[in-house]
């Protein structure tokens, strides 16, 4: 029998942005697996199966998120076509795009439109951009458009050019965080309350997409079953109508570099890619984090191979997190290797290597972690609006030097413009001062700089 | 040192050699029987991870038609078993040969059966380790290093790290070591301790990186009982969670069976997906225990069952007061029966092999009416549902 597979998930999401390649498997009733293969978006995949009897086979999509779609195929004729579609996909229209990718509760009033913007019933969520430049670290200008919310749930898009983002937020009960965006192209933030999505720790849940779906389901396969990972890697390279996944796309180029890399499918041919992509992609520290390990792993039997690779290491930490949480594991792995070496083991560079790995957040696909700034990770979890902790701040780093300075002054920049901006009064928040409309009547944002918070009453007490 | 098994007809061919590390006592942490340590940490003797150990030992040793050096896996047998244990009063192990006293697990003792098991591994590059410890671990907050204690840790309280090892460079240094397959199987704590933070120096891994040689490993698994800065729990005496999750899994609770093959293989990710989910099934009146894997590159599998996995199923039928008239059943694809019951007294509880059901429920009495769901994908360890049925 030959079995067609395909996907129909572009009615509620023409962009395409949930996903282009998604793994299937073929199960007999006794789950054996019988064919296994990949679909996409726009490609109908095929399989061809053995038809013993009249005994029927079920075709299961796995999606990123890890949620299952099982349909039941009753063996007999030659050929069947399966179509897995996203009608069951829960969530308003302008977010189903997330549903692939994290469990979204089933709550009955959540999916639909509301006029308040809160993230629940107390929660109050502030949001910035950090954007790295030569000078380091400083707060970008917000310049959101297409925003959407509804009660629990809160999305935006922003243009970004090719170096590296951060994102970060923080409120009364969300503890401050940083999250890499992927640069060299436009991102969509998703924010979810606790209360709309299953498995978050904190009370809010964030999901970003540079736009790039082969490249992001490669990540949450990752994630989960490496294994799934490669065959998804594998397909891409082969499927009409999709690009090569060694297209000039950085962010799918290192997608597919940390998939190879992780199953052991590295190649010398990679390694020569890899060189150009340090070349051409400097900004993005994956790259060299990338070379750094796989020299590391080819073995320090010479001065210069030595130093070559804790060059790459120290170049990559300085130049910012890793855009994919992946990263997180080879920092691991590179401090793992370096630290009985004492000229490396002492460096600044190692500590804040330590530092991001012990603040980062084990949560979606992109690299994040707890902190302040991008220059200052903590362990302790702050809370609350920014000025409230500034004090304590500028101490900190008033003892780290020059970079520490730079950054106080994109915090103050920061704080004051926002007040501007935003027309602070004091501590307080007024509904005259929200950035955001509420999806009716909904007019595209667009702001110079500082901050934006989502809750209109927002008090300091 | 004590080996519980060596096969050494086969020593040099492909096969599993497994090294079981449990420590229950601690003299020099507090209510030990020795001076105790200045750097105690706050670390309590304990009991559960010798049981641990022991029933894990006791694994590979067991099938159902005796001892049989193939049973877990056709094509790797298991070669050899060694083992050390520190328990507060003498527990003999239980081996094909008999029952056998182990050697104590200080450092030292580690560090030689470390060598020796390693030395196997080396013998072929198609063998499979396991590595197994349950004991106290504590998580260095610096680097996120996970360091396990020995039973001597405290001696020296000039050399506080001289009883503990640093698991993850150990495991870092054999991925140059051994061309084969490693899983990891740590059942410790992963707790930081703020004194800990304060303290200078840093334990030596077992087994030292040599940075000027090439990874050559096919592939490993490390699988932790909790995640980093979590608790691993365990009842007094008895076997920890982590470990009874792990061993439900292992004694055939998952895997995976492609067409061309009759064996069901068992690798890193199928045993942490079975491991989770039997952890959240047994800790719902627990504090949550969330175990983490880390697979590098593509180790072999670790088992090859020939039977399918099994999957407990629990089918409650609610509302509760239809209980006592419905007959809940399990359909295969086919129409055929494969388990029922009638008037169940709470949660129905049976096992089947892994596949496609029906699963459904219809009324003596005709109290409501037939309620089925077509189509379910029960896949190991467990599959858990409730039933709502209406008049």
């Amino acid at each position: 029998m030959k079995l067609k597979v395909a996907l129909d998930f572009g009615k509620l999401d023409p962009e395409r942005v949930s996903t282009q390649l998604l793994p299937y498997e073929v199960l007999d009733s006794h789950g054996v697996l019988r064919a296994k293969g990949v679909v996409g978006s726009s490609y109908t995949a095929s399989s061809v199966i053995e038809a013993e009897d009249s005994a029927p086979v079920f075709v299961r999509l796995t999606l990123p998120s890890g949620r299952t779609l099982l349909r039941k195929v009753t063996s007999g004729k030659k050929a069947e076509l399966v179509t897995f579609s996203d009608s069951s996909f829960r969530g308003a229209p302008w977010y189903r795009w997330v549903s692939p990718r994290v469990s979204l509760a089933s709550q009955k009033g959540v999916v639909a439109t509301q006029k308040t913007i809160s993230l629940g019933s107390s929660e109050s969520v502030w949001v910035r951009i950090w954007q790295r430049s030569e000078s380091g670290w400083r707060v970008a200008p917000l310049a959101f458009e297409d925003p959407e919310s509804s009660k629990g749930a809160r999305q935006f898009e922003r243009q970004l050019g090719s170096s590296p983002f951060m994102l970060q937020f923080g409120g009364a009960k969300t503890p401050w965080r940083l999250m890499s965006l992927p640069g060299g192209g436009r991102v969509r933030v998703f924010f979810a309350a606790k209360s709309l999505v299953q498995g978050t720790e904190d009370s809010v849940r964030v999901v970003v997409t540079g736009f790039r779906p082969i490249a992001e389901t490669l990540m949450q396969f990752l994630k989960s079953d490496p294994k799934a990972a490669a065959q998804l890697l594998t397909a891409s390279q082969e499927l009409p109508g999709i690009s090569s996944i060694d297209s000039v796309d950085p962010v799918e180029a290192l997608a597919a570099s940390y998939v190879r890399l992780r199953v052991g499918a590295w190649s010398e041919e990679q390694t020569i890619l890899l060189d150009g992509y340090c070349e051409r992609f400097g900004w993005i520290p994956d790259f060299r984090l990338l070379r750094a390990i796989t020299n590391a792993r080819s073995g320090l039997s010479s001065h210069s191979k030595f130093d070559a690779c804790v060059d790459d290491l120290f170049q990559s930490i300085r130049s910012g997190p890793p855009i994919f949480a992946e990263g997180a594991r080879l920092i691991r792995e590179m401090i793992e290797i370096l630290s009985d070496i004492e000229s490396v083991n002492d460096t600044d560079e190692l500590k804040l290597a330590r530092r991001l790995l012990r603040t980062s957040v084990d949560d979606g696909v992109a690299f994040s972690f707890y902190g302040a700034d991008p220059y200052t990770p903590t362990v302790r979890r702050r809370f609350g609006i920014p000025e409230a902790t500034r004090e304590s701040d500028s101490r900190k780093h008033a003892k780290s030097g020059k970079r520490a300075a730079s950054s106080v002054r994109s915090w103050k920049m920061s704080v004051e413009e926002a007040r501007v901006e935003s027309g602070i009064a004091g501590h307080e928040f007024t509904k005259a001062s929200l950035p955001f409309p509420s999806r009716e009547g909904s007019q595209p944002v667009s702001r110079s700089d500082g901050y934006l918070t989502f809750l209109r009453d927002f008090r300091r007490k | 040192m004590t080996t519980l098994y060596e096969n050494l007809t086969t020593a040099n061919n492909a096969g599993i050699h497994a090294l079981v590390i449990g420590i229950a006592e601690y003299p020099h942490l507090l209510n030990g029987t020795k001076t105790t340590t200045k750097n105690a940490f706050g670390l309590q003797q304990l009991t559960s991870p010798v049981v641990s150990a022991a029933a894990f030992v006791d694994w590979p040793f067991r099938s159902h038609q005796g001892f049989d050096p193939h049973h877990l896996n056709p094509d790797a047998p298991l070669l050899s078993v060694e083992c050390l244990l520190s328990p507060k009063e003498a527990t003999p192990v239980h081996t094909p040969a008999g029952d056998v006293l182990v050697e104590r697990a200080n450092r030292e003792a580690i560090r030689l059966a470390f060598k020796v098991w390693v030395s196997r591994l080396q013998k072929n590059p198609d063998n499979v380790g396991i590595f197994y410890v349950a004991g106290h671990g504590l998580l260095d907050t610096e680097d996120n290093t996970l360091n396990i204690l020995c039973e001597d840790f405290g001696f020296d309280d000039d050399d506080v790290w001289s009883g503990a090892f640093d698991f993850p460079r150990t495991a870092r240094a054999l991925e140059r070591k051994v061309r084969g397959s490693i899983y990891y199987f740590v059942d410790c704590c992963r707790q930081a301790s703020k004194k800990l933070s304060a303290n200078t120096g840093k334990p030596r891994p077992i087994q030292s990186i040599e940075h000027d040689d090439e990874v050559i490993h096919t592939g490993s698994t490390r699988l932790y009982a909790t995640s980093a800065t979590e608790k691993a729990y365990g009842d007094p005496g008895k076997v920890s969670r982590f470990t009874e999750a792990l061993l439900l899994a292992l004694k055939g609770h998952c895997g995976e069976r492609t067409d061309d093959s009759p064996i069901w293989q068992v690798d890193g990710t199928t045993l942490k997906v079975a491991v989770d989910k039997l952890l959240k099934r047994a800790g719902k009146s627990y504090a949550p225990q969330v175990p983490k894997e880390d697979t590098e590159k593509s180790p072999r599998a670790l088992l090859g069952l020939t039977q399918p996995p099994k999957v407990m199923v629990e089918v409650d039928v609610a509302p509760d007061r239809h209980r006592s008239s419905a007959t809940v059943y399990l359909k295969s694809p086919r129409g055929t029966i494969v388990s029922q019951v009638t008037s169940p007294p709470g949660v129905w509880q049976t096992v089947v092999p892994k596949g496609i059901y029906d699963v459904g429920a219809f009324a003596i009495n005709e109290a409501f009416a037939e309620t089925t769901m077509e189509d379910q994908d029960l896949s190991p360890p467990a599959y858990v549902r409730v039933l709502r049925v209406s008049t």
